[in-house]
């Protein structure tokens, strides 16, 4: 329900006692928009834009002071004693930081296993390369190709 | 391939030709003896051989390879490393020509490793941000709730049932004054511990239109909507009257919302006077559809003592007028139970980002 719409809408539905009071009644309709703010509940915060900025690093930590400074901020603005905040979706962040690590983790390691395999792969062709081109490098060196122009010609 | 090979258009280019391969006398000498352009220039070493004459038998040769050595070093140039790397590279090219099937396997095992390397790290990179948006699915799209203190120092943060029983508010206008609007907050107020249903309409069925033209004219103003009047309402059987749907009515500000971008996936007009939204859910439960009537039952003791307080400070005070005694509500029983109508403006089927999906699901 919108906010500035209900003190007037029960206005018109006061539970008996206070019905009776004209000036109460009235008071509502003709303040009531302002009047509802002077209590609110709660507030919702957001943190400024482009908040997704403040969640991009993959260390929890650097997230954590991004949030927590700006939420100090307002609760330095409005008391430290009269209201607390809390940050939901921080405290979510922090269960799926470790979700992030071990997917890092995991990822390292698969980066890791294709890494030795292509090495494995590219040393067997090389060496299937060499083998097969003895008699080739023979000549060149024969020609006078040097030992360090023939692991250069191999690695090029 | 020009790697101690025969004398090449190049080596004449470069003015090897009248001096190399020959002896001082002019004669030629086998060619394995003539360092070429191209072995300098690769780092290939300068190859003398053993003296070699076949004029004197291999006797007399020595002072001639001798020679010719000397005009060698002092003749021959190093190839530069572009023409050395171009020869390689040619060479290599003619290899990959030749070998296919090896390049490509090379070739797809090296770009499969830095192809997933990069889609690792992007995603790892990015992986934050997924887990964000799965936080605001749960949470909402919103970074923190301001919650007033309880007198006893405790304060409830549990959003999905918050129910302020102690009458402790925050006061928004003040807020905004006090941090010169530099902060962005929307405010919200909660009624969880009510009731709703939909038993009404039965009742208003039976109003001829002159009747319900009539309530609806001094029910709100200008009539721009019509709901049912109190007196009706009270009126009608008290079997109808029960509100068999627990909820948590909230209020809240649309357009302040947007602003700060809090539930950037609502993006439904504001509400007008005596609309209200549902969810999915509830509506399927009390069987409404868009348009139809639910009538909310509001346990508002604490809110109807600090509208109290506030009549008599902004308008019983100034104007000297009677003051209303906050004993003229009492909590628990119909004093301060509040129930009113609303008109189903939209049905949710969504959180969209302004709820906790456990608020909505419950």
């Amino acid at each position: 329900m919108e906010y500035k719409h209900f003190l007037p809408l029960i206005a018109r539905y006061l539970p008996a006692p206070l019905a009776s009071k004209n000036d109460f009644k009235q008071f509502l309709l003709n303040n009531g928009t302002s009047t509802i703010f002077e209590l609110s509940d709660f507030l919702m915060m957001t943190l400024p834009r482009p908040r997704v900025n403040y969640y991009q690093s993959t260390n929890y930590y650097n997230i954590q002071k991004g949030v927590t400074g700006y939420a100090n901020e307002v609760i330095d603005a409005l008391g430290f004693y009269p209201v607390r905040i809390s940050l939901d979706v921080l405290k979510s962040m922090e269960i799926f930081s470790q979700a992030i690590l071990f997917l890092g983790l995991i990822f390292d390691i698969i980066i890791l296993l294709f890494i030795i395999l292509s090495i494995l792969l590219i040393y067997s062709l090389l060496m299937i390369s060499v083998e097969s081109k003895t008699f080739e490098f023979g000549v060149m060196r024969m020609q006078g190709l040097s030992k360090t122009g023939l692991i250069y010609m191999i690695f090029l | 391939m020009n790697v101690g090979g025969s004398i090449t258009a190049s080596d004449q280019d470069r003015g090897y030709k009248s001096e190399v391969g020959k002896t001082a006398g002019g004669e030629l000498v086998p060619h394995a003896s003539r360092p070429s352009s191209a072995t300098a220039a690769a780092g290939l070493n300068t190859v003398v051989p053993e003296p070699f004459d076949l004029a004197d038998g291999g006797n007399g040769g020595a002072a001639d390879l001798a020679y010719e050595k000397q005009a060698v070093d002092g003749e021959i140039k190093d190839y530069s490393l572009a023409s050395s790397s171009s020869f390689f590279l040619k060479h290599s090219y003619r290899d990959i020509g030749r070998r296919r099937f090896h390049f490509c396997l090379s070739f797809c095992s090296v770009f499969i490793v830095v192809w997933s390397a990069l889609v690792i790290n992007t995603l790892v990179e990015k992986g934050p941000i997924v887990f964000l948006k799965l936080a605001e699915g749960l949470q909402g799209q919103y970074d923190g709730i301001v919650y007033p203190v309880l007198s006893d120092g405790r304060f409830d943060d549990d959003l999905e049932s918050y129910h302020n029983s102690e009458g402790v508010f925050i006061n928004y206008t003040k807020v905004e004054n006090v941090t010169q609007s530099k902060f962005n907050l929307a405010p919200r107020k909660q009624f969880c511990d009510s009731h709703v249903g939909t038993n009404y309409p039965a009742a208003i069925a039976d109003m001829d239109k002159e009747e319900f033209s009539d309530y609806s004219s001094d029910f709100i103003r200008a009539g721009k909507t019509k709901l049912p009047p109190i007196d009706k309402y009270r009126n009608s059987d008290k079997s109808e009257r029960l509100f068999p749907h627990a909820e948590c009515l909230m209020l809240m500000d649309t357009e302040k919302e947007r602003a700060i971008d809090l539930g950037s996936r609502y993006t439904f007009p504001p509400l007008d006077e005596g609309e209200c939204f549902i969810n999915e859910d509830q509506a399927m439960i009390m069987k409404v559809k868009k348009g139809d009537y639910i009538y909310h039952s509001l346990k508002m003791y604490q809110n109807l003592v600090g509208l109290i307080d506030a009549y008599n400070a902004k308008v019983a005070v100034p104007e000297g007028t009677e003051q209303i005694s906050r004993d003229i509500v009492q909590a628990g029983n119909e004093s301060s139970v509040v129930e009113f109508p609303c008109k189903v403006a939209i049905i949710g089927n969504q959180t969209y980002g302004k709820f906790p999906l456990a608020g909505v699901e419950d």
